[in-house]
Parts: C-alpha cells; sequence; structure tokens
C-alpha cells in the first residue's frame, strides 16, 4: 500500500467532503511532525497508516458534536471516487462512519490487510480475541449496510 | 457482505487522486507542519518571556526607587517566576511524553486520556496556578508603589480590584465553559472506549469457537 491513497482510503471512514481534505492535512502534518521517530522495525507505510488512524480518531472525538456525516448531495459531489464500484464503496465508507469506533478498528485494519499479528498487537489483544472481534465487526457491517439499502 | 475478500480488493483499487495532487498536499502539509512548529515556539517564548519582563522592569522599577517597592516588586517577581516555572513544566512534561513511542492502540487511548485529564486540571484550577499568582504578584508591586508614595491613591486601587477581578472571572469563567463542552465529552467517550475494549477482551478470550 502507499500512503497517500491509504490515507484517502482510511479518511473516507470518518468523515466526507472538504472535512475530509481537512483531516487528511492533520493526518500529513502528525506523520509529518513524528517522522524523525520512525524507526525501521515496521513497514513505513504501516507505522504512517498507524499514526494516521490515530490522528483519525482523535479528529473524530473532537468534531463528534458536529455529526460525523455531510447531506447526501455533498457525498455524491465526492470529487475522487469515480470507478464502477464507486456506488457500492460509498455505501462501505457511510456504514463504516455509522460503526462503533472498536468495529470500524477492526475492519479499516482488514481492509487495509494489515498482518493478524501486527492488528492483534496495536489493538493489545490476543489474535483469538481478534478473530471473535473481527467476526462481529464483518456481522456489524453487514448488517448497517443491509438497514442502508432498505 | 458475501465476501470479505472481494471487499478488500474493491476497497483497495479505488482510484485517489492525481500524483500532483498528491504532491501539491504534501508540499502543503510541511509548509503547514513547520509554520504551527515556529508559531507553538514564539507562543511558549512570548508566554515566559512577558513572565521575566515583567519581572525584570519590577525588579528594576524596585532597585530604583528602594523600600517598600522593592519589597513589593522582590515578592511579585517571585510569584511570577512561579507561574513561569509551571508553565515551563507543563511545556516540557507534553514535549517528552509526545516523543514516547506508543505501541498499540489502547496504550494511544490511555495516553490520549491522561493528556486530556491534565488539560482538564489545568483549565479547571486556571485560577489557583495562573490567575492568582499573576494577581497576586501584582498586587504586591502596586501595594509597594502605594506603601511608599505620601498619599495612597485609594480610588485607584479600588478600580483596579474591580477591573482586574472581573476579568480574572471572565477567564476562569471561560475556562470552565471550555471544560464542560469539550473535555468532560471527550474524558467520558475515552473513558467508554477503554472499557469497551477491555470488556470485550474478556468476552472473547472466554469464548472457544468464535468464528
Amino acid at each position: 500500500m502507499t500512503l497517500y491513497p491509504m490515507l484517502w482510503r482510511l479518511s473516507g471512514a470518518y468523515t466526507t467532503g472538504s472535512d475530509r481534505e481537512d483531516l487528511i492535512q492533520e493526518m500529513l502534518i502528525a506523520i509529518w511532525k513524528k517522522l524523525p521517530e520512525f524507526e525501521s522495525r515496521s513497514k513505513l507505510t504501516t507505522w504512517g497508516w498507524r499514526v494516521a488512524f490515530y490522528t483519525a480518531m482523535n479528529w473524530r472525538r473532537k468534531h463528534s458534536r458536529k455529526g460525523n456525516d455531510e447531506p447526501l448531495e455533498a457525498a455524491l459531489s465526492a470529487p475522487y471516487p469515480e470507478n464502477p464500484a464507486a456506488d457500492r464503496l460509498e455505501q462501505v465508507y457511510r456504514a463504516l462512519r455509522h460503526l462503533s469506533e472498536l468495529d470500524r478498528t477492526v475492519l479499516l485494519m482488514a481492509l487495509e490487510e494489515i498482518p493478524r499479528n501486527e492488528m492483534a498487537d496495536s489493538l493489545g489483544i490476543s489474535e483469538n480475541t481478534l478473530q471473535v472481534r473481527l467476526h462481529r465487526a464483518r456481522r456489524r457491517l453487514a448488517k448497517e449496510m443491509k438497514r442502508m439499502e432498505t | 457482505m458475501n465476501d470479505f475478500n472481494d471487499l478488500i480488493r474493491m476497497w483497495q483499487n479505488q482510484s485517489g487522486p492525481a500524483e500532483s495532487t498528491i504532491q501539491e498536499r504534501i508540499q502543503k502539509a510541511r509548509t503547514q507542519a513547520e509554520t504551527l512548529a515556529k508559531r507553538v515556539w514564539w507562543r511558549d517564548l512570548r508566554e515566559i518571556g512577558s513572565g521575566l519582563s515583567t519581572s525584570a522592569i519590577f525588579l528594576a522599577a524596585g532597585i530604583l526607587v528602594g523600600g517598600p517597592v522593592l519589597v513589593g516588586a522582590v515578592i511579585g517577581t517571585l510569584f511570577l517566576v512561579l507561574v513561569t516555572l509551571i508553565i515551563l513544566r507543563t511545556r516540557l512534561q507534553q514535549a517528552r511524553e509526545d516523543r514516547l513511542p506508543r505501541q498499540s492502540i489502547p496504550e494511544a487511548l490511555e495516553y490520549e486520556l491522561k493528556a486530556v485529564q491534565r488539560q482538564h486540571w489545568l483549565l479547571r484550577n486556571v485560577t489557583w496556578w495562573y490567575l492568582l499568582p499573576i494577581a497576586l504578584a501584582i498586587a504586591a508591586f502596586i501595594a509597594g508603589v502605594q506603601a511608599a508614595s505620601p498619599s495612597p491613591d485609594y480610588g485607584f486601587l479600588l478600580i483596579y480590584t474591580i477591573l482586574t477581578a472581573a476579568l480574572f472571572i471572565l477567564i476562569r469563567q471561560w475556562n470552565l465553559s471550555y471544560v464542560r463542552r469539550a473535555l468532560d465529552p471527550q474524558v467520558r467517550e475515552l473513558e467508554d472506549l477503554l472499557e469497551d475494549l477491555a470488556r470485550e477482551s474478556r468476552e472473547s478470550d472466554g469464548t472457544k469457537n468464535p468464528v
């Protein structure tokens, strides 16, 4: 995974429209500031993802009172996702934004194909626990997407 | 979702912004980060510098006039140095903790919770560690000046006291309002999140065949 498209995907799970641009900007600033601390124990992109993820979590907490979803028109006029699966992806993004912090975290890690042992380490849990959490999160994602279709 | 692997492929294949846009954004982020770092540095310098320069003015006036003014100036300076040291300690502590590597999400959340709680404490107690020492510093200096004067100006003292008290009450209320509006919900959310993580771990560890 390369860094910028990854930030683009990650930010979409937290917000839309111009807020998404702001969030990416904050993620880049956080990565830039923390770059001197990077030690080559993990891949730069994995490390960058983690820094960006913490930034997104904090960003969401600070902006939660504003509401985390833009009107549908704003979401539809988002400039970048233009491929045949865009509608489906938009649905996934919307569902992710409605899930709990925990479910969203696990799903985002799984979607980025972060190795299971790194996911478990990041969450501070065993791989067995991770398996359970991922299973539940996938079920809730499917449920949320189904709810959005109806 | 029938096939999660299809979703992973779709997720990773989605198109992103153009390369030129990426470069522009990275450049913009770099510039913003540098500007922010400079601004924070200047702000710290300004806060500490204003405390120290006021102390220098107090002391210079005290030494020039002598007598009760010097006593007032020395007491005022001590209070200002105290505030400066508290600010400096807070900044250094924050800078040190910012450098600590955070390995897992629970650790990051706990760090975040501590940072918010520290901010919460500082703003809630702004009267005691910031406003009161500054007020006492200025009051000590003014008392020294008034004591040295053959005819103390009680009218000035009264107006000064009322205006200072009103300003400090306003600052205190402003800080308390921010604590209630922004920090209290953040503390609650972080505590809930950590509790959820711990609860899910406990529940999952007790499950034999999860999937």
